[in-house]
């Protein structure tokens, strides 16, 4: 349809304008197929065997985000790991746009990875990097080759080198085991934080990426929010208040806690000072209505949380300056646990759709909603660091999974199983290792030269 | 057919062919655009194509680039006043429509 009415503009502006005008063809919608990528198994030069496969950390990574799809190794015709020795006709032939080659070696105690995102069709390196790590950051690596080679063919950061928070339930003979765990985002090398027979709840980050919060039942079978680093194990409990004590966020600053307490009635929203001492808290919500799931805006002068004020379940937002209350949903009838998200422009939340419960995309300045999940009682979405995918909890045959969409719809995945119900994702807002190139020669100028 | 029927025609394969390819990069959004300059010699092939507007996103300016490219060769008119009037030297115009964001 639509490509008729452009052709139908483009012949009347050319009966309009015969001869003089150029033509000009309009293109408005694509095919937006996953681009071809080889990851071409590194070279080795040391001793004795290297304890990952970097090549399937990479092609793992890229294949998760749905924009690639990797060529299989024994499909390769050839392995090279330098650009020099790449013979283009041997990707030609399998339709591949990309390679990824590299090389580690061995100096000392450390390793040197020199890796090149090469361009079969131009048939010139893209840009070339090397970084150096240890035996126990080779993963490490592996995503900050992914997150590199995903910037360039995207335009969006990647957040391959980020960490997921979630939280597992194990039912066994003995009762239920709850862990709050720590992984990588592609669900590899798994950490448990805390481990209890008592309910853990609401894990989120700070934005340090260090500090975690959570609810944990711990004591006396209790609610209480503890501030846990992850890093150097130290934790904190925060509050002991009568009744609720739930859904800690941490401000985009890091010196405040919005948390939920019903210590003075109902569930209210409250913004505990980290940096006071004492720490003061601070009652943002008065009402009889049900208010929780307190989030914040990029700039920390807003929250965002789920109240049933006008009967259901909707998303208001407050102002802390004066506490100024906007409603922000309208469409359906439950609508929860929201988090802004593309720069502010939408929120992510859980949208009750004819029965079931989805992830849905609001867009906040055109007033759109969009339904991202095909899946059912969905719940939990949590953003990438890069704005651009998401995960959430859902159900899979009576079990409680991880699964992740791409904010535009587009790519659907599912994060690999572990064992128990899975709950609560959350994923971290920093790189959990960040290497920083060693400076080479720049491949635009050497280009230019030649 | 008169010659601006046989152009249309035309038309609509080149930009059929460039739909099929153009796969957009994650930032692009609707409203971006970015306009191609290519270049053809009579048989249809491309000889060159480059960035005459960008649209300020690199990612989007090379999922643009690569479309022409991936393409390589365009069913063109074989009268030569018809190529040389409208194909010999065009531009191409991006501007997604139908992206979710």
């Amino acid at each position: 349809m639509k490509l008729l009415s452009v052709v139908g503009w483009v012949m009347g502006l050319m009966l309009a304008l015969p001869a003089v005008a150029e033509l000009q063809i309009e293109v408005t919608q694509g095919a937006d197929d996953a681009v071809n990528i080889a990851v071409v198994p590194f070279g080795w030069l040391g001793r004795g065997e290297l304890p990952e496969e970097l090549h399937q950390v990479i092609a793992s990574d890229l294949q998760l985000s749905g924009r690639f799809q990797a060529l299989p190794v024994n499909q390769m015709l050839s392995l090279p790991s330098v650009s020099s020795d790449v013979y283009v006709r041997d990707w030609e032939l399998l339709n591949t746009e990309y390679l990824v080659l590299g090389q580690i070696e061995e100096s000392g105690a450390d390793l040197s990875l020199r890796f090149e995102l090469y361009d079969v069709f131009k048939g010139a390196v893209v840009f070339q990097q090397t970084i150096i790590g240890r035996d126990r950051d080779l993963r490490d690596m592996g995503h900050h080759v992914s997150d590199a080679v995903y910037e360039a063919l995207t335009g969006v950061p990647g957040a391959f080198s980020t960490e997921i928070l979630y939280i597992t339930v194990v039912e066994s003979e003995n009762g239920r085991v709850f862990r709050l765990n720590v992984a990588d985002a592609d669900g590899h090398r798994v950490r448990t934080v805390l481990q209890s027979r008592e309910p853990i709840l609401s894990g989120s980050w700070a934005p340090d990426g260090d500090q975690i919060a959570y609810v944990s039942f711990e004591r006396d079978a209790r609610p209480a929010i503890y501030i846990h680093n992850i890093r150097t194990r130290k934790r904190q409990q925060v509050t002991n208040f009568k009744g609720l004590n739930s859904a800690p966020a941490f401000s985009p600053d890091g010196t405040k806690l919005a948390m939920v307490l019903s210590k003075d009635g109902n569930p209210e929203i409250y913004v505990l000072d980290l940096a006071s001492q004492p720490r003061k808290l601070r009652r943002l919500t008065r009402h009889y209505g049900i208010d929780t799931e307190p989030s914040w805006s990029a700039d920390g002068k807003s929250i965002i949380f789920t109240s049933n004020r006008g009967g259901q379940p909707q998303i208001y937002s407050m102002r802390l300056e004066d506490l100024e209350v906007e409603r922000l949903t309208f469409e359906g009838d439950y609508n929860a646990r929201a988090v802004l998200a593309n720069r502010g422009d939408g929120l992510i939340m859980v949208h009750r759709l004819r029965g079931v419960f989805h992830i849905a995309y609001l867009d906040l300045n055109r007033g759109f909603l969009r339904v991202l999940t095909e899946t059912s009682l969905d719940e939990s979405p949590t953003i990438a660091p890069n704005d651009s995918l998401l995960i959430y909890a859902t159900q899979v045959d009576g079990r409680g999974i991880l699964a992740g969409v791409s904010i535009d719809g587009g790519v659907r995945f599912n994060l690999p199983a572990t064992e128990g119900d899975v709950r609560e994702p959350a994923w971290s807002p920093r790189k959990k290792k960040i290497f920083n190139p060693i400076v080479e020669t720049d491949l635009k100028s050497a280009d230019k030269m030649e | 057919m008169t010659n601006d029927e046989q152009i249309l025609a035309y038309i609509g394969q080149v930009q059929r062919d460039i739909v099929s390819r153009w796969s957009r990069p994650p930032s692009a959004r609707n409203g971006m655009q970015a306009v191609l300059r290519v270049r053809l010699v009579p048989t249809g092939e491309v000889v060159d194509v480059g960035v005459e507007q960008s649209s300020g996103n690199e990612a989007f300016d090379r999922s643009a680039l690569l479309a022409v490219e991936r393409s390589a060769r365009f069913q063109v008119p074989s009268d030569p006043n018809l190529f040389e009037k409208n194909f010999r030297s065009f531009t191409v115009l991006f501007r997604p429509e139908d992206l979710l964001l």
